[in-house]
């Protein structure tokens, strides 16, 4: 077709892996990440009947304790964007799970989910949640709702994506300025920011000379159940020795173990 | 195999055919009349005004969409024509100082996120492109509410089987990957989701 | 053969099925219905429209902590701190409170819904009776020192008899006893954190909501942290995991650790010279501590040296959102122990803290009282403020001062347990729906003062306390307005301090003409410090020993409420919170009492499993979690949600107002 011909082909966009490194020796288990968590991506409170196991919970901030001893350690945990071999996109019988190419950015598409529930069987991290309940908010309150995020419907799994609607504003406020790159810190989830002792620190694990890149790269760092190869982008750094332990082993204290779904 | 079977026959096709092309569209689409009217075509001729004059970007690259009363106003205050349409929305809205609840052809549902900002500021394309010659209508046409979705008409387009669909007739999820393929440009399901 | 009527409708059929794969029917049918699958109809929908930016203070709690909202038409629909803030968890989901379930949207009269018109009016009559008849009126004010305190004392002040109690933030516990020991006026003292390098806190939640949050959390996570936290509690709280040094005291020994502190500065490290000193504190066995404590003598010993070395070190005790002030006694002992670190009036340690320049203000209002030195039965007709502090209070305590038959009148946006007992409750507007006014952080050491501004209108069916005010007689002319204007004026006349704007804080600009205009844009005035601390003097008091709460062989446990700031009270927890506190357990969630495994073990209780708490007030169902990190014998009891106030009325309330401590008893439901 003539009118085909006249179509522009953009350059590709720039390849982005989105990932954050926590720092647990700064994390003071306030739960501010929670709730901004929760208040920027329109979850519901939920009914009383949600407990542990069936409330929303797209970042959750578990406490441990080292053994036969009173040292704790706060450890918050959300979709780690795993890289490689994703396991609940391989699992997913749906494809509503996919790994973003130009971001890195696990995405999860709740419109296309039909409750299977495998990838919350597969995910090693317990990062997912499944909607047991439509969600509900008392009348009137949908006016504060977030409206760069759909609520998502009963029957579905959803899951933390790095606050997509702050990916989409900051786009678009870089769009304002004709502009289809991001620049670096224009773009933070919402947990980053809430935190009060800037514990976790957001950028492209893809540029190296990012703040993120060079923190990864430290022996401090790690990531949770590395040997499962999985490649999270979630990295997490301490100095305490027992809670880098723990992540080798990949478990919490007995009494705060949660399944789910 | 007689005639009459085959006339039978015949008659079951044809009236489906009817009941299917002319009845099951009027039925399926809710068609409700936009609160007030509104010409295009006097907007953007006599008036010489452009999309963006009243279809804005504010600052944060966001869409403003359907322009709010306070744009009308410093021209409409006092009827500037002499219609009975102009007369009824300065009666209706403009002297109560009430918003029109215009009903969108484009509306997508809540979990569509949709960048005005990076289709026209980045990739340099025009309203027409997907909206049509909307600029050109004389008047604004009812607005069709699909019974089983609640989408707009507009949503799929104008054609019920979408066979020979042109751009600008349809904003079909197809329709995006359709334009996004041709343009190499790729983009994760949250690209256009939320 | 000819075909039979049957034959030819069945060709008919088969013709209209042919037909139909040529039609848009099933097409079309097919994907409707796929979109209606994927977009339940009944699913709320979000808002659309422009998205503006504010920035404000928070007026959930006394903290007033800056935040930036986010709003779409009006409404705010997310919030973030301002740079350098530190919004708590509540914050982030403060602006929900509106909604809440609990929300009044009528009068109450007894606990039962009426109308507004009618409480209003049967309520102005009670006081007008006891305007008449010479009864005690009191107002109950939990955020001390605002404009709207001031009007409720000029309101006070048209009566024969009356009292204005408050119930002020627990944070000062330790600062109101040393106002007690040097001579100066409550609320005006503060702690210089900033500059202090030991800060040894006893019970004092300093790391999880305590004070203005930001504060203290930003000198934790410094880079390079020079000052160093100890933190003696029984409690396995957030604190004292943060904390460099946590001293697992047993239950009800705060007293003994820091009279055996006292004892081993004087003795060891001449703590105190040139202060005239009674014997009886150096003869306080350290000991004893120890054995109280169940902390080594050596830890006590190592705690002491530290504070005799690494100075400046000061004390901090109280604070506990639900658990209350620590008894008087223990306050009066940290503050002598405070007078022996040589933190009272010096860098790093008490500081004086620069009155907020006031209005002229005419003679006879009525002096402060707290409640719990407000005399017992006296209170005739009582008007509860709506503002929170953010604590929770056992309703004990309001009820021992009032008279018998006396008229309660509750102003409040939300049913609680208060309204139940309230004779009335008038619905006041919620936070978020009026402008409040934010005066200094309690504990810090610079007067400061903002205003809250209100994110949605204010609802049908609700009144101002103002109004309310007015209504009640007092008159018309003195409104809130005037006096929080007068206020800005007198800070304009005395030129002290800076103005920062809470989108950009480092763009300060010294206080000038438009205080007003900037305080309701968006700032926070934050006085000038002194240039050197003044010292405070202090006669050194005898220091009663305390006796501790005893078990009993029915009651062998000893149980403390526990919960966090905003999580009981006056106000309900916004409902996100409250939700992430059910589900995470970072802090107690509603109807849970944490125990120690062995504990747990002795009584046969298992983790997750339902028991029953019993004090000698009473009892309530419970359910059971085990954490290692809590001393044997001891049972942390969550103060949280609905039924908090419930569970808060089985700590029985001490003559001088604690409720820390209740012997307990806990047994499987």
């Amino acid at each position: 077709m003539a009118a085909q011909a006249k179509i522009p082909t953009p350059p590709p966009q720039k390849q982005r892996r989105y990932g954050m490194v926590i720092d647990l020796d700064r994390c003071t288990g306030c739960g501010a990440c929670m709730t901004a968590c929760a208040v920027e991506n329109n979850v519901p409170s939920g009914p009383p009947e949600a407990d542990e196991r069936k409330g929303i919970n797209l970042m959750r901030v578990f406490t441990v304790r080292e053994r036969n001893s009173r040292r704790t350690a706060f450890i918050p945990i959300l979709c780690m964007q795993c890289g490689d071999r994703t396991p609940c996109e391989t699992v997913c019988p749906q494809q509503a799970v996919e790994v973003d190419p130009l971001t890195g950015i696990v995405e999860q598409m709740p419109q296309r989910c039909l409750g299977c529930r495998y990838c919350m069987a597969a995910c090693p991290y317990q990062a997912r949640t499944f909607n047991w309940w439509d969600p509900a908010w008392p009348a009137g309150m949908e006016t504060t709702l977030n409206p760069g995020v759909a609520p998502r419907m009963r029957g579905v799994v959803e899951k933390c994506d790095l606050c997509h609607s702050r990916l989409h504003a900051a786009e678009d406020r870089a769009a304002a300025e004709g502009r289809r790159d991001l620049n670096p810190g224009e773009y933070v989830p919402a947990c980053v920011e809430a935190c009060p002792t800037q514990a976790i620190v957001f950028g492209d694990l893809a540029d190296k000379a990012s703040e993120v890149s060079r923190l990864a790269a430290q022996p401090e760092s790690f990531r949770w159940l590395e040997r499962l190869g999985t490649g999270p982008k979630v990295y997490y750094r301490t100095r305490r020795r027992w809670v880098r332990d723990l992540a080798r082993q990949g478990g919490a204290a007995p009494n705060q173990e949660v399944t789910r779904g | 195999m007689n005639l009459r079977s085959v006339f039978s026959f015949l008659a079951g096709l044809a009236g489906m055919l009817a009941l299917g092309w002319l009845v099951f569209p009027a039925v399926l689409y809710e068609r409700i009349p936009q609160p007030a009217q509104f010409s295009h075509q006097v907007h953007t001729g006599e008036a010489g005004m452009s999309c963006s004059d009243c279809h804005a970007f504010r600052d944060d690259g966001s869409f403003a969409g359907i322009p709010r009363l306070e744009t009308c106003l410093p021209c409409h205050t006092e009827p500037a024509g002499e219609t009975p349409q102009e007369k009824h929305f300065i009666e209706a809205f403009v002297t109560p100082h009430r918003e029109v609840p215009w009903l969108v052809y484009s509306r997508q549902p809540d979990n569509v996120r949709f960048s005005h900002a990076r289709h026209v500021k980045v990739g340099e394309m025009a309203c027409e492109d997907c909206h049509g010659a909307v600029g050109e209508s004389a008047r604004l046409k009812d607005f069709q509410r699909n019974r089983i979705s609640g989408y707009s008409r507009d949503i799929w387009g104008p054609r019920m089987l979408r066979i020979g669909w042109k751009p600008g007739e349809g904003m079909k999820m197809s329709d995006c990957e359709d334009c996004h393929r041709q343009r190499s440009v790729v983009a994760g399901c949250l690209g256009c989701h939320k | 053969m000819s075909a039979t009527r049957r034959d030819l409708l069945l060709m008919t059929a088969a013709g209209a099925g042919v037909g139909m794969v040529f039609t848009p029917v099933p097409w079309k049918l097919l994907d409707d219905v796929s979109i209606w699958t994927q977009n339940w109809s009944w699913l709320p929908k979000h808002p659309r429209g422009e998205i503006t930016i504010t920035h404000t203070v928070c007026p959930l709690c006394p903290a007033g902590c800056g935040m930036k909202v986010r709003r779409v038409n009006e409404a705010p629909f997310a919030v973030s701190s301002t740079p350098g803030g530190a919004l708590c968890a509540r914050g982030f989901a403060g602006h929900q409170l509106p909604f809440h379930q609990s929300r009044l949207r009528t009068a109450l009269h007894r606990g039962k819904a009426a109308p507004l018109a009618e409480a209003l009016e049967d309520a102005a009559a009670a006081v007008e009776r006891a305007r008449r008849s010479g009864a005690v009126v009191a107002v109950l004010d939990q955020r001390p020192g605002r404009m709207v305190s001031v009007l409720y004392r000029q309101f006070l002040a048209g009566f024969p008899r009356a009292q204005y109690v408050t119930l002020p933030a627990p944070e000062e516990g330790t600062l109101r006893a040393v106002a007690e020991l040097t001579g100066r006026p409550p609320r005006s003292l503060g702690y210089d954190f900033e500059r202090s390098r030991t800060i040894f806190s006893v019970g004092a939640p300093l790391l999880d909501h305590w004070g203005a949050p930001g504060r203290l959390l930003r000198l934790w996570g410094a880079p390079e942290r020079k000052i160093r936290f100890w933190h003696a509690a029984s409690g396995n709280s957030r604190t004292a995991a943060l904390s460099d040094r946590w001293m697992a005291i047993r239950p009800d020994s705060e007293h003994a650790l820091v009279r055996g502190l006292i004892s081993i500065l004087i003795r060891e490290h001449g703590a105190g010279a040139g202060l005239a000193l009674p014997a009886s504190l150096s003869a306080f066995p350290p000991e004893e501590a120890a054995a109280r404590t169940g902390v080594p003598l050596a830890q006590i010993q190592e705690l002491a040296r530290e504070l005799a070395t690494a100075r400046p070190a000061v004390a901090v005790g109280g604070g506990d959102p639900v658990a209350g002030p620590l008894p008087a006694a223990t306050e009066q002992a940290l503050s002598v122990l405070n007078a022996l670190l040589g933190a009272l009036g010096t860098p790093g340690g008490i500081v004086e803290r620069r009155p907020v320049p006031q209005p002229t203000l005419p003679p006879g209002l009525p002096a402060e009282t707290t409640l719990a030195r407000a005399p017992a039965r006296s209170i005739d007709v009582l008007i509860v403020d709506s503002a929170s502090s953010g604590c929770a209070w056992p309703l004990e305590l309001i009820q021992d001062k009032l008279a018998p038959d006396a008229v309660t009148i509750h102003l409040s946006a939300f049913r609680t347990a208060w309204t139940a007992q309230a004779t009335w409750t008038l619905p006041v507007p919620a936070p978020f729906e009026a402008w409040e006014e934010i005066p200094e952080t309690p504990g810090s050491r610079l007067a400061s003062w903002s205003l809250a501004k209100p994110l949605f209108p204010m609802p049908e069916g609700a009144i101002s306390p103002e109004a309310v005010l007015h209504r009640f007689g007092l008159p018309e002319d003195q409104t809130l307005d005037a006096l929080l204007q007068a206020k800005a004026a007198a800070i304009e006349k005395a030129g002290r301090g800076v103005v920062r704007p809470l989108a950009e804080p480092d763009e300060s600009s010294p206080v000038g003409e438009g205080l007003w205009d900037q305080l309701t844009e968006g700032a926070v005035w934050v006085d000038d410090p002194e240039p050197a601390p003044r010292p405070l003097r202090a006669a050194i008091p005898d220091l009663p020993d305390l006796p501790q709460v005893a078990s009993t062989a029915q009651f062998p446990l000893l149980a403390t409420p526990a919960g966090s700031r905003g999580g009981a009270g006056s106000m309900p927890s916004p409902p996100l919170a409250s939700k992430l506190t059910r589900e995470s357990h970072l802090e107690p969630a509603a109807g849970e009492v944490r125990v120690h495994p062995r504990t747990a073990e002795s009584l046969g209780l298992k983790h997750r499993g339902r028991a029953v708490l019993a004090t000698p007030k009473g009892e309530t169902a419970v359910v059971v979690r085990t954490d290692p990190g809590m001393a044997d014998g001891f049972v942390e009891v969550a103060i949280e949600g609905d039924r908090g106030a419930e569970t808060l009325a089985l700590f029985p309330v001490s003559r001088d107002g604690a409720w820390r401590w209740s012997p307990a008893q806990l047994r499987r439901a």
